[in-house]
């Protein structure tokens, strides 16, 4: 289990998360939703261990994060915003280059069987003539070399069509329910939050996210 | 490690013609610049023609000494092929050397041992003429000398005997040039030359530039959304970035082998194990010196643009291309704060070595502490 517990963070004088407390179970997939700025990015960075909180402690099943971020790292599968893939290399040598320096050593039939539950099949194909939606998908495989038990993604479907959306969702969704990950990402997609998350967490002072997901009929919880 | 060369090989793959252009530009640069400029050097040479009108040994003998200068450049002719040639322009000068010029030498008289011709194109006549007069001056005297001391000891040594220890003696007192040096250095054991090119100086300002450019990686890989990857990779991105540094040096010392081998046969370069020794500080200085310089960049074109200038610089500071004794006066803080003076001198680089190896490992403790 995830724990949060009275999780604060500023930046100067601006306080961007305060006295934050959820935790999340395995095979959860938590919608982290609110205005820009309200600090969604800002949470997935400190979960991801590359920020640290002001106050507040997290735990990961035996480990705290304050004591154990060597361990936590090997845990955790971060999926940066921008798109954080080598554009010169192809499908496969992106696959290679990260498994190569990953925790986890898998086979090239396994590193293509991954991108293969994603329907990225161009495999051999350089990664600048891909469209955005294989990119995202790419950025998503990468993370998922080293098995990582807690699932961090941010916007990870932001600016693709709807086919790479819905088959991104499904597959973060067989991910948590087959493999018991947990998944916890950003969107601004209001259907597919509704749609893919068990639990969704508004963020920030603006309630407009609130009330839409309120009529949506949506279990939400606001901080 | 090997994985990490896997990696490398996956993105220098992608850049090969970029990464040969630089990794050659230091061997393949200062071997046509020392061939273009010994062709130049020779081009540049003033071509004058000689005719010899008597085949005697002192003829020989002055038109051999006036071929091995390396100012000028002889063409041995007939008189009418030499006056047509002047005519067109193609020599500057002609210079016969008359029927009788041994006799007369031997014989103490000076008069009408040459003649010349020029055009008022003739540029370099004077300065020609006066070199061909001082050089027939010398034999004259050397054999006026050689005379009056077979005379005195009554035929005890030959002429020759006497012309030949004269020689000896001019060719071990070196009594034409006199070298002043201070006492605690060596004194130059060189051929005086009008150019000397250090092969091995230039071929350091290029390897300097090359290095810097080929070490724009580091600024290149760290702003990519990439490097964010590195928090859940086995290797933290500081680690990653000191162990692919190791990896370039390699690939430079490597390509410094072949400059080597290039040099030591068509620039016939001697290579000792001292210099290697010099080399390989020299390499791990300016690679670690170029990495630490890429940690204070964040653009590329700031980074291209401080190479270009910090190059230019030192390739003029070090004095390898144009000499700069004569316009700055010699400061042993300026060669401190060269960091190519070492090797360029011949030295094995320490000070510069460490200064560098010292700024990488603040800038990766400072990394560290960041991402810890």
């Amino acid at each position: 289990m995830l724990k949060l517990e009275n999780l604060s963070k500023k930046y100067g004088k601006n306080k961007v998360i305060e006295d934050l407390s959820f935790s999340v179970n395995p095979g959860e997939i938590i919608g982290l939703v609110g205005e820009n700025g309200a600090g969604k990015s800002t949470l997935l960075r400190i979960l991801a261990t590359i920020e640290k909180p002001n106050r507040g402690d997290i735990s990961f099943n035996q480990f705290t994060y304050s004591n154990n971020r060597k361990e936590i790292r090997k845990l955790i599968g971060y999926v940066p915003q921008d798109i954080a893939i080598w554009e010169e290399l192809s499908v496969k040598e992106n696959m290679h280059f990260f498994e190569k320096l990953s925790f986890h050593s898998k086979t090239t039939e396994e590193l293509r069987n991954i991108c293969l539950d994603m329907n990225l099949d161009k495999w051999k194909d350089p990664v600048k003539t891909l469209s955005g939606g294989m990119k995202r998908k790419l950025n998503i495989a990468i993370t998922l070399i080293h098995d990582p038990t807690v699932l961090l993604l941010d916007e990870p479907t932001v600016g693709i069509d709807l086919k790479s959306k819905k088959e991104i969702g499904s597959y973060l969704w067989k991910q948590a329910k087959e493999h018991q990950r947990i998944i916890i990402y950003t969107s601004h997609d209001m259907d597919e939050i509704n749609e893919l998350c068990d639990r969704i967490i508004c963020i920030g002072k603006d309630t407009f996210y609130e009330d839409m997901l309120k009529k949506l009929g949506k279990e939400i919880v606001s901080i | 490690m090997i994985n990490l060369l896997y990696t490398r090989l996956l993105l220098w793959k992608r850049r090969t013609l970029n990464l040969l252009i630089w990794l050659l530009l230091p061997t393949v640069g200062t071997f046509l610049f020392i061939t273009s400029a010994t062709t130049l050097q020779e081009d540049a040479r003033v071509p004058i023609a000689i005719v010899l009108e008597e085949e005697s040994n002192l003829a020989n003998e002055l038109l051999q000494e006036l071929v091995t200068s390396e100012m000028i450049h002889v063409m041995e002719m007939t008189e009418e092929e030499a006056v047509h040639e002047l005519k067109q322009h193609d020599v500057d000068s002609v210079f016969i050397i008359e029927k009788g010029f041994e006799n007369n030498i031997l014989n103490g008289r000076r008069n009408n041992v040459l003649t010349s011709y020029r055009t008022d194109l003739s540029f370099a006549y004077s300065p020609v003429k006066e070199m061909i007069v001082s050089l027939v001056q010398e034999k004259s005297v050397r054999a006026k000398a050689a005379l009056f001391l077979q005379r005195e000891f009554e035929g005890t040594l030959t002429f020759e005997e006497i012309v030949n220890r004269s020689k000896q003696i001019q060719l071990e007192e070196n009594l034409l040039n006199t070298d002043f040096v201070y006492s605690n250095t060596v004194e130059s054991t060189e051929t005086p030359s009008l150019l000397n090119w250090n092969t091995w100086g230039i071929w350091a300002v290029l390897s300097l530039l090359s290095t810097l450019f080929l070490m724009d990686w580091i600024i290149r890989e760290r702003e990519l959304a990439v490097s964010t990857r590195f928090s859940f990779l086995k290797m933290t991105r500081t680690s990653y970035f000191a162990r692919t540094l190791f990896l370039y040096i390699g690939l430079f010392f490597l390509f410094d082998l072949i400059s080597i081998v290039v040099f030591s046969v068509f620039l016939n370069e001697s290579i000792s194990t001292r210099f290697i020794l010099e080399l390989i500080s020299f390499r791990i200085m300016v690679s670690l010196l170029s990495f630490g310089i890429a940690q204070f960049f964040k653009r590329l074109s700031f980074y291209y643009s401080f190479s270009i200038l910090i190059t230019l610089m030192l390739l003029i500071l070090s004095g390898v291309i144009v000499p700069i004794e004569g316009f700055i006066p010699k400061q042993p803080l300026l060669e401190y704060l060269n960091p190519l003076h070492a090797f360029v001198s011949g030295e094995i680089t320490i000070v510069w070595l460490l200064i560098s190896l010292l700024t990488v490992m603040l800038a990766f403790i400072r990394k560290e502490i960041a991402n810890a």
